[in-house]
């Protein structure tokens, strides 16, 4: 049971742990010559609470960022580092989708919880800082260090195929067409399975060699410039090892990155995308090459797998230019029920269910 | 007249009658030189046994004797074991009741085996850091300590993992409307 001198303790150690003013827990750290600059920040409703012999700090934060450049901003991702907190662990918050032109005020929201020892370090708890910011024509600004870059051009790329995608609809069906693309999209979003898995710092198996072997089967594309040749996963348990796969560049263009979708279809036929597998790799044109991860998924209970598959999310090539599938290749493999949406679509469809038909059309016509 | 049994004017004889079985006796008795006589010669064959009781033939042998009683003891008990009532075999549990045992026991068995604590698993072995998908964000946990990127939605969050050690969720902000991709990664 508490009593007065517990109460009053835990108070003083909360005070002394987390100073009156919320924002000296938080420092934003933008380079000098950064094409946005920090307009204000709200602080919300951040506050700290003793919870036994530890600290809960809650920051909401609502930064108001200006374009300080001469170009469109098309996306940004803010790094945070809680350094004192996850030594081990980082963070970043990226809006994508955006339309800011020059001058132009924009939101970024930032919703922290830290859990902490009340012992007290010296600095701010949490760092933002800039790790790149894309503009319309998608040349990048920004330090790079989460490789942003290559996210926010895949992004984009998705925003751009996906508008295009929700005109010709509207050209060919009408709004009503269009209204009911944007319902099927809207079931599909509220359908999506979440994969159970939690992620560990280490990421290696220790005895998934033991578990059942399966044969991938490839959803191939006609237009990627990469194909899979052949590709094996293992599963035990709770555990699946990241697959093992033999991927031939089959373009003109020198390949550095790509992406492949995991999925796996489970006992009672439920199909779903368990995890995406990157790559980082030189594969020259022509040239065939072995990926393999090394690292493992684990779920939270044992799954019974019945097979798996996998297709291509993305090819960033040499010159950093990106290669997605299109809508009708996705469709012809049924992924566009299995594959997220992208955040344009979400964005889209969600102006769709808070302001109707006419807002949607409205806003396909800006771009 | 009703005379006495012989067994009560034996018993009589010998003085073993209660109090008020040996008056009567003793009153009919009085009355009835028949049972008077018996009663007498009862008296005079107990004392003629106890007699020649006292009389001990010199050549007893106390310890054979003693072997006789107890080879005699022994083959009276083994007799009274041969017709001794049979011995009841104990009656078969009813199944609903051993079924009602038997899901008990698994309940208590389960319970066991899921509380127990077992060797930490891969996830919480080797840099001792998670990450994992909660109600409210990714949660980044190391120990005693805790990161959690919140997402602010209502809406459906779309979770996504990537297999290099890094989870995202996608969701469009309430207040602004701005889709939001937040981003933990674990080293």
């Amino acid at each position: 049971m508490f009593n007065k001198t517990t109460i009053v303790t835990a108070a003083a150690l909360a005070a002394l742990a987390f100073p009156a003013a919320a924002e000296e827990n938080l420092q934003i750290d933008f380079p000098p010559e950064s094409p946005v600059s920090v307009v204000s920040m709200d602080w919300g409703a951040s506050d700290a609470t003793p919870r036994g012999g530890a600290l809960v700090v809650d920051l909401h934060t609502s930064l108001k960022l200006r374009n300080a450049s001469q170009r469109r901003i098309r996306g940004i991702t803010l790094l945070v580092l809680a350094q004192e907190v996850t030594p081990g662990g980082k963070a970043s918050v990226s809006a994508p989708s955006l339309d800011v032109g020059p001058g132009q005020v924009f939101p970024v929201r930032i919703d922290l919880r830290l859990l902490r020892p009340l012992q007290r370090g010296t600095g701010p708890l949490v760092k933002v800082g800039l790790d790149g910011v894309l503009f319309e024509d998608l040349s990048f600004y920004g330090p790079n260090r989460l490789n942003s870059r290559r996210s926010m051009t895949v992004w984009e790329r998705q925003a751009q195929r996906d508008r295009a995608y929700l005109k010709r609809i509207l050209k060919a069906k009408g709004a009503e067409g269009l209204q009911r693309e944007v319902l099927t999209s809207l079931a599909r979003q509220g359908e999506r399975r979440r994969p159970d898995v939690r992620v560990a710092g280490t990421g290696r198996a220790t005895n998934i060699d033991a578990g059942e072997q399966y044969q991938l089967t490839f959803l191939g594309f006609p237009g990627a410039p990469v194909e899979a040749i052949s590709g094996t996963a293992r599963m035990s348990g709770r555990e699946a090892r990241a697959p093992v796969m033999e991927m031939k560049n089959r373009s003109a263009r020198p390949v550095r990155h790509l992406e492949v979708g995991w999925i796996f279809k489970d006992a009672d036929g439920r199909e779903f995308v368990a995890g995406a597998v990157p790559a980082a790799l030189e594969l020259a044109p022509g040239e065939s090459r072995k990926v393999d991860a090394g690292r493992v998924l684990r779920f939270s209970r044992p799954l019974m797998v019945e097979s798996m598959s996998a297709y291509l999310t993305h090819v960033e090539f040499e010159d950093g230019e990106v290669w997605i599938p299109s809508r009708d290749e996705l469709a012809s493999q049924g992924l566009d029920r299995l594959a997220g949406p992208s955040p344009e679509e979400q964005r889209l469809t969600n102006l769709y269910r808070k302001k109707g038909l006419k807002a949607l059309i409205e806003e396909l016509d800006k771009f | 007249m009703k005379h006495p049994s012989e067994v009560d004017l034996a018993l009589y004889s010998g003085g073993d009658l209660p109090f008020w079985r040996r008056w009567k006796v003793a009153w009919h008795a009085r009355g009835c030189p028949e049972c008077r006589r018996e009663a007498e010669r009862f008296r005079d064959e107990t004392n003629s046994i106890a007699g020649a009781a006292s009389e001990l033939p010199d050549d007893l042998n106390w310890d054979r004797l003693a072997a006789e009683m107890r080879a005699n003891i022994r083959v009276g008990l083994q007799a009274a074991e041969c017709v001794a009532p049979a011995e009841v075999p104990a009656r078969a549990m009813n199944w609903r009741v051993a079924v009602a045992l038997a899901s008990l026991a698994l309940v208590v068995v389960s319970g066991f085996w899921l509380h127990a604590p077992r060797p930490p698993d891969m996830a919480e072995t080797g840099a001792g850091v998670v990450l994992s998908a909660t109600a409210e964000g990714l949660e980044l946990l190391d120990e005693d300590r805790a990161l959690t990127l919140m997402h602010a939605s209502s809406e459906p969050v779309m979770l996504s993992v990537n297999v290099d050690g890094a989870m995202a969720e996608h969701y469009v902000d309430d207040e602004t409307g701005m889709v939001t991709i937040n981003n933990v990664y674990v080293q």
